[in-house]
């Protein structure tokens, strides 16, 4: 149906996509797989109009076709979901997904029969969404599926769908994943980005896989072992390395802690939360979407509105109240929201990477510039951070070496302890890796970590302890090092 | 030059290129078509004539890197030409009367900045309301009338004067514009502007004191307002209350035409001066060409719009 040729694209002399073929047929969930920077969000820029490719050709059945804008995308039916970004909290479902085209009369809309266009569109997908509920009372995972649903109001013949399971929870993936199968049912394309390859087995027909810009190959997955397309993404052989079996000291219970939390609540959202850290661990706190975990995160930094309790570094009790006072205790946060939270996207990518050591580089008030490079110039070759230019602005980087770059940024401020959510999400297997071992190796070093993830399998990993939360309390800490995965998740959903 | 481009980028060049471009053209159309406009007794009205706009600019820049807005230097201008006035002809000394008025200014700058910061609202509709308070006051204080300034020596350091054929405002304008360098590229306090301009939330997450910074701004920006008040006195030898009007827009203007950006985050004092040089090389050469102000206002106006829209291409 849709047919890429011979795609080339560069930025500013940088070449981000190299001769890349891609089509996708009538019906077909096609995933799309490749490293942070490997060009697979570009190439779905293109495709809906955003990014006009310095060559190559598109051709929609069988007819060559220039794609100027978003807006020429969808008239050709091609429409992407962004994460919940482009619904309207304050509108209701219905108009949601009728927005700018509600069927009128003498110009006036027609409010019955949006209701009950929507209605028919929710049938279609099999999902039981109120029309009248208004979105931004319904859960973020919901968001999502009322996008897709407008695309398919509006006639799509294929849909884009970049990284989506990354904010949902688990049975709300699953039920991402009944709704994919009934676009296709309905003869509705899907290109399917995203770094998690058992979703892929589960989903697609086929598989493309990038590399720096370059087509690895396409293949369709009856033929592909998963060991075989790990190898074609990575191009490499990595190993995950299990971190935690062989750390030391297994008993943190009865070490002193570091990090220490005292009762801490927060009205509505969780209550009587005691957790302590110490010098060389990495805790987990983990629960499904809403649990409170997330909340629990950002009261370090003085986001939670309306917290009580306590929280102790070294023994001495800091000052959380906002992000400057927990930075000037030693507290270093990353944010879950690497868009609107952390990147700055106008500016360079130095400048992204020394945003919170300004005082660090400092003195009497004036930078020392020379610092500031070199500084930049380390970060970039130790994290390997692409395209490896200080002038680069942020927001034409790769969501994974964003990633990367806002961890430098956490640790350039010489923090005492780290407060990481979501810290390796929409970033590829060898950078995670990657990640977890830095985290390990800063614990090793006495700059213990408190990870905040709805990412069972990573937090299992990586973690010595993990809280586990259920409706706003902590319901059980597990030792990882004894305890099973299984163990807590059903913690979290029953304990 | 190395330097530069570790944090600049070839675009931001480019997009420099693109003013000194213009100004250049404009330069030699002038040259060709009026004798006199190259001369040094006409470079200096020019540089006259945007020494106090291009103080204001400056201090302009500052607030829209940091993502915010001042419509109320304008009317601090007349303000604090007339206080000035005022405080000499009761007989203050002159140093004293400009220290005092720059703390006006600087009063007024850091009262929008306390409100803007405090209140969480916006600094544009803020600014707006002070614009006309302030305006209110400044007639209010003068009764409406023009109070002269007899002091030579304060007309001749604030305007009339010049060190080796350089007019003493221009000086001070260069002055100006060195310190605002500086502390924009080589201060902790300049690197806060950009980031709490790039992204409030990000940087304010980041650990930057974002409330601080824009309210150190919102200061400056009356202080400035202040500097260009007093080198305005001087030059029209008296305090107007209506002496500033408009102004906040011309220095915006200037500011866009630099290619600072509305919405924070980017921006360069050199190019504001540059675009303070198109818009004042505009005027100087029109009125040698005799074209009428209405034509001068259609023209400056066109040259806005077609720079602003240059901007979005270049980016």
């Amino acid at each position: 149906m849709i047919k890429m040729q011979g795609i080339c694209m560069q930025f500013g002399g940088v070449t981000v996509l190299n001769d890349v073929d891609f089509d996708v047929a009538e019906g077909e969930v096609h995933a799309l797989v490749g490293e942070n920077g490997a060009g697979k969000s570009t190439l779905v820029k293109i495709l809906v109009g955003i990014y006009q490719p310095t060559g190559g050709r598109i051709s929609i059945d069988g007819k060559e076709t220039v794609v100027r804008s978003p807006r020429d995308a969808a008239h050709l039916g091609i429409l992407q979901v962004y994460q919940e970004l482009s619904v309207l909290p304050n509108r209701t479902v219905a108009q949601n997904i009728a927005m700018s085209q509600e069927p009128t009369r003498f110009g006036l809309v027609r409010a019955r029969e949006v209701d009950e266009s929507a209605k028919a569109i929710l049938d279609k997908l099999q999902l039981d969404i109120p029309v009248n509920a208004y979105v931004g009372n319904l859960g973020s995972g919901v968001r999502q599926f009322v996008e897709i649903a407008r695309c398919v109001s509006r006639s799509a013949r294929l849909i884009i769908m970049d990284e989506p399971t990354t904010r949902l929870s688990m049975s709300e993936s699953q039920r991402l994943f009944d709704i994919i199968k009934q676009l296709r049912t309905n003869g509705i394309s899907v290109v399917y980005i995203s770094h998690r390859i058992d979703d892929i087995y589960e989903l697609a027909e086929r598989v493309t896989v990038l590399r720096d810009g370059l087509l690895v190959a396409t293949s369709s997955i009856g033929s592909l072992p998963k060991s075989k397309l790990v190898e074609q993404i990575i191009g490499e052989q990595v190993q995950e390395t299990e971190i935690p079996a062989d750390t030391p000291d297994m008993d943190f219970e009865s070490q002193e802690p570091f990090l220490e939390v005292r009762n801490l609540s927060a009205h509505r959202v969780f209550s009587g939360v005691n957790l302590t850290l110490s010098k060389n661990e990495i805790l987990g706190v983990y629960g499904l979407l809403g649990a409170g975990q997330r909340e629990v995160g950002r009261s370090f930094v003085g986001l939670t509105e309306g917290v009580t309790g306590e929280i102790l570094l070294g023994g001495k009790p800091i000052d959380c109240s906002s992000p400057m006072s927990a930075r000037r205790a030693g507290i270093s946060f990353l944010s879950d929201d690497r868009r609107g939270e952390s990147v700055i996207g106008v500016l360079a990518m130095a400048r992204n990477i020394v945003l919170s050591s300004h005082h660090l580089l400092s003195r009497q008030g004036l930078i020392d510039s020379q610092k500031a490079n070199q500084v930049t110039r380390e970060v970039i070759d130790r994290f390997g951070i692409k395209p490896p230019f200080p002038w680069f602005r942020a927001d034409r980087m790769s969501g994974g070496n964003q990633q990367k770059m806002i961890l430098a940024r956490c640790l350039q401020a010489n923090p005492r302890v780290l407060i990481v959510a979501e810290p390796t999400q929409g970033v590829d297997i060898k950078t995670k890796v990657e990640i977890h071992g830095l985290l390990r190796s800063l614990a090793q070093q006495g700059i213990p970590s408190l990870v905040i993830s709805t990412d069972l399998n990573e937090i299992s990993h990586m973690c010595d302890r993990v809280a586990v939360m259920r409706r706003g309390r902590v319901v059980g800490i597990l030792n990882m090092h004894t305890q099973r995965q299984s163990e807590v998740l059903r913690l979290s959903l029953e304990g | 030059m190395n330097r530069v481009r570790a944090f600049v980028g070839r675009r931001e060049l480019l997009q420099q290129m693109a003013i000194l471009v213009v100004l250049v053209l404009l330069w030699i159309f002038f040259s060709i078509r009026s004798p006199y406009f190259l001369t040094t007794v006409n470079m200096a009205n020019i540089g006259r004539e945007i020494a106090a706009i291009s103080i204001v600019a400056f201090g302009m820049t500052f607030v829209m890197i940091c993502g915010e807005i001042d419509l109320s230097v304008g009317s601090l201008f007349s303000l604090c030409g007339v206080i000035l006035a005022l405080l000499m002809r009761r007989g203050m000394h002159p140093g004293l009367a400009v220290l005092v008025t720059i703390g006006v200014g600087l009063f007024f700058g850091t009262l929008n900045g306390v409100i803007v910061v405090k209140g969480k609202v916006s600094s544009l509709l803020i600014t707006l309301g002070m614009l006309s308070l302030i305006s209110g006051l400044a007639i209010a204080v003068s009764a409406g009338e023009t109070i002269p300034v007899m002091n030579k020596v304060f007309v001749y350091l604030t305007a009339r004067g010049s060190l080796l054929f350089v007019p003493l405002p221009v000086l001070y304008a260069l002055l100006a514009l060195l310190i605002a360098h500086f502390v924009l590229s080589q201060t902790k306090f300049g690197w806060d502007i950009y980031a709490t301009g790039g992204g409030l939330l990000q940087a304010r997450l980041a650990g930057v004191p974002t409330d601080r910074t824009r309210m150190a701004v919102m200061m400056i920006s009356g202080g400035v307002a202040a500097i260009g008040g007093i080198l305005l006195a001087g030059r029209l030898s008296a305090g107007l209350p209506n002496s500033g009007v408009g102004m906040e827009l011309n220095a915006i203007a200037a500011v866009v035409l630099g290619g600072t950006s509305f919405s924070g985050g980017r921006g360069s004092v050199l190019l504001t001066l540059l675009g303070a040089l198109v818009l004042a090389t505009i005027t100087n050469g029109l009125t040698l060409l005799e074209v009428g102000y209405s034509y001068q206002l259609m023209f400056k106006g066109a040259i806005i719009i077609a720079a602003v829209l240059l901007d979005k291409v270049l980016h």
